[in-house]
């Protein structure tokens, strides 16, 4: 009984292992064309959202899905260094909630879903945005 | 019936673990069964103290979830076989659970539970179980479970598979 849950936890680790990736994120999300594939569909996906789309209202859609595009090619390893305002001065004076930082991470992985990436390159590019939380909320 | 409180921290975003304490009210539907047997209670309140955090990008780039509770009660099985007698004999134990999640749908994962084993005459042994969980959509989950309850109201070594489906809205 105790070699049956030592062998499942073992074999979890294992498969684990096998499926790490050793290339950049940059390169797993698609490079720059993937990135902008993404933040575009993503754009879409919040304005429709019924939940946050009076935060989009005046967002102007290319200057975002270029910078949002630089940001993330910028912390996944890629040959860009982000240009734009840090997280806070982005957020300043739009009262983001808990909440509704949740549902644009709802947004997202629909988005990631609709572009084929792989669960990994999600996971991969949801752990560099888990530390912006702080800044973006209640700014 | 229970409350569950979030003491502190975040199960994503914070640094540390989400702590949380839930007390719980539990009521045995069929008391005379429970005083036919000698056990003297049929209804009891108990506390747990619990510690959880999610990991997005744990090992091989997948969700794992990491669980660990302290309880302080005297239920016998659960409170199917009711609650240990004088007022002061509850009991901490212990549990924990790790899973991790192949696709944001499921979870496979393995649980262990401490049992107080309060009742004299009718011993308890901890809990174990492997499950797989499904989550289709935000509101169904389907789990399957190897579940491994050791002795059971005097049956020994008692195991079984447990599925259930659950719905919320």
């Amino acid at each position: 009984m105790r070699n049956m849950f030592g062998t499942v936890l073992l074999l979890s680790l294992l498969t684990g292992c096998q499926t790490t990736p050793t290339g950049s994120l940059y390169e797993a999300l698609g490079k720059d064309e993937g990135i902008e594939r993404l933040v575009r569909e993503v754009t879409q996906l919040a304005h429709e959202d019924e939940r946050i789309a009076f935060l989009f209202e005046e967002t102007e859609d290319e200057f975002f899905i270029m910078t949002l595009s630089e940001q993330i090619c910028d912390i996944s390893g890629g040959p860009c260094t982000y240009q734009g305002l840090n997280m806070r001065e982005a957020h300043s004076g739009m009262g983001i909630t808990h909440a509704e930082f949740n549902y644009f991470v709802e947004d997202l992985e629909i988005a990631m879903d609709n572009v084929g990436l792989s669960t990994s390159a999600q996971n991969r590019l949801l752990d560099l945005l888990v530390p912006m939380f702080e800044d973006v909320i209640h700014q | 019936l229970g409350a569950k409180v979030r003491l502190y921290g975040d199960l994503v975003y914070g640094k540390g673990p989400q702590i949380s304490a839930t007390i719980t009210h539990k009521q045995h539907q069929d008391e005379g069964a429970l005083v036919a047997l000698g056990i003297p209670r049929h209804d009891d309140t108990e506390l747990q103290v619990a510690a959880t955090k999610l990991w997005v990008n744990g090992p091989g780039n997948r969700f794992w979830l990491l669980h660990g509770g302290l309880r302080y009660s005297r239920a016998a099985q659960l409170g199917f076989l009711g609650y240990g007698g004088a007022s002061t004999d509850r009991k901490w134990t212990a549990e924990a659970a790790v899973a991790f999640f192949p696709t944001r749908e499921i979870a496979i994962g393995t649980e262990y539970r401490q049992m107080p084993d309060i009742i004299p005459g009718i011993p308890e042994d901890d809990w174990k179980d492997i499950f797989v969980a499904w989550f289709p959509n935000k509101h169904i989950n389907i789990t399957g479970a190897w579940v491994d309850t050791g002795n059971v109201a005097g049956v020994g070594d008692q195991d079984g598979w447990y599925l259930s489906l659950q719905g919320s809205w």
